[in-house]
């Protein structure tokens, strides 16, 4: 079992991670509807659930260390409560924009999950296989995505290195620590996302290449995931408030 | 008396391919019972299932129906595989039209078209209908088909 210390640092690290899956999730959830062509409205819709059902999986094993409730953590916390990276909460922007975020994202869990399935907190370990086996579905969808936008038409590619040069800064935000995470890694409970950065840069920059874009230099990259844009509050805001109108409601 | 709930788990029916059993899927991990109290162990297949919940309403409805007072339904934590699946599963998804999932070893191989058999199909999406299946084209005879991802 975990000492206070780790068990507390596991919950932050946790919740940073379910973060993450429940915006991003939300940002995916609004192409429903209105994706370019039928077979990627369903493939949208396919990767909002996945990621929703990684939110989960990340709630409930902070659920067994603290008793909290996974619904209450994702509908009654307040924007400055959420530990998400700003990455994942910019607007959907055009598809372009969606495509290159969600390839940068998937990218990055392919690569952290990989090396959470060594971790020593067991339940950690599995859970990380058990998602791996699903992201590798959605690495090879946004991959071919990169591939048609960076080598299609003129036009697409404009969109795809735009949305490169917004985005790109905010990925290096994904391999910082959180302040009580040093202490994971020291037991083998985490891996060290720092050590991940070199690796991504490197897979991540050869797969650009190879479809003609280019990863921009430098850039504003967050200090910390209490830091937010205000994007974060309307998305909450829209996602909330259901379950704040009716908190008392046990079916929706 | 175990024999008759694992029975019963037989009749639920993963909702979103009805074709299939939870029990040939290979999510039910152990039954237990200590009298009227059963304690099944079971594991979802993808984390964002929506089918979930229903599943588990299914699951207490029939093991009750085969006489069980008390149900309790435990989630398993160890991944779930395709490999898990047995082999009658594979023949029903087969028949269903959908191609089942390919030996863990060949994850990477494209399955043959279910209708026609042909090694010539081409990826069109890697999302289906539901988070189980992937689209695929046949190249030979045209069909555009379903296959249940390896996982």
């Amino acid at each position: 079992m975990l000492d206070p210390y780790l068990k507390e640092a596991l919950v932050a690290r946790l919740t940073a991670w379910a973060d993450d899956e429940v915006v991003l999730a939300q940002r995916l959830s609004e192409w429903v509807g209105h994706a370019p062509i039928l077979e990627e409205d369903i493939a949208i819709a396919n990767l909002a659930q996945d990621e929703l059902g990684h939110a989960k999986v990340w709630l409930e094993l902070r659920q067994e260390l603290d008793g909290s409730d996974p619904d209450h953590l994702v509908f009654f916390r307040d924007p400055l409560e959420y530990q998400n990276a700003v990455l994942v909460e910019l607007p959907k922007g055009d598809w372009a924009f969606t495509m290159v975020r969600q390839y940068l994202f998937d990218a990055y869990e392919n690569l952290w999950l990989k090396e959470a399935t060594k971790s020593a907190y067991l339940p950690l370990a599995e859970a990380a296989g058990r998602i791996l086996k699903e992201e590798k579905f959605h690495l090879s969808h946004s991959s071919l995505w990169l591939e048609r936008l960076g080598q299609g038409t003129e036009e697409s590619h404009r969109r795809a290195q735009e949305a490169l040069d917004t985005l790109f800064p905010y990925v290096r935000q994904l391999f910082q620590l959180l302040p009580t995470d040093e202490a994971l890694v020291e037991v083998g409970v985490l891996p060290d996302l720092r050590a991940l950065e070199a690796p991504y840069l490197e897979e991540v920059g050869a797969r650009l290449e190879r479809v003609g874009l280019r990863p921009p230099q430098g850039g504003y990259v967050p200090k910390s995931r209490q830091e937010h844009t205000e994007y974060l509050w309307s998305l909450l805001a829209e996602m909330q408030s259901v379950a704040r109108w009716d908190p008392e409601a046990k079916a929706w | 008396m175990v024999e008759r709930y694992w029975e019963a788990l037989k009749g639920v029916k993963d909702p979103e391919i009805p074709v299939l059993n939870i029990v040939e899927m290979g999510m039910v991990l152990s039954v237990e019972a200590e009298g009227e109290r059963v304690r099944v162990r079971f594991r979802p297949t993808f984390s964002g299932c929506p089918a979930l919940r229903l599943i588990r309403q299914e699951m207490e409805k029939a093991l009750r129906e085969a006489g069980a007072q008390e149900v309790e339904v435990v989630e398993a934590k160890t991944p779930w595989s395709t490999e898990d699946m047995t082999q009658e599963a594979k023949a029903k998804l087969l028949g269903y039209g959908v191609a089942p999932p390919m030996p863990l070893s060949m994850a990477e191989a494209n399955p043959p078209c279910p209708r026609c058999g042909s090694l010539q199909v081409e990826l069109k999406n890697p999302f289906g209908a539901t988070l189980c299946k992937m689209l695929f084209q046949c190249a030979a005879c045209g069909e555009v088909f379903e296959a249940f991802k390896t996982v």
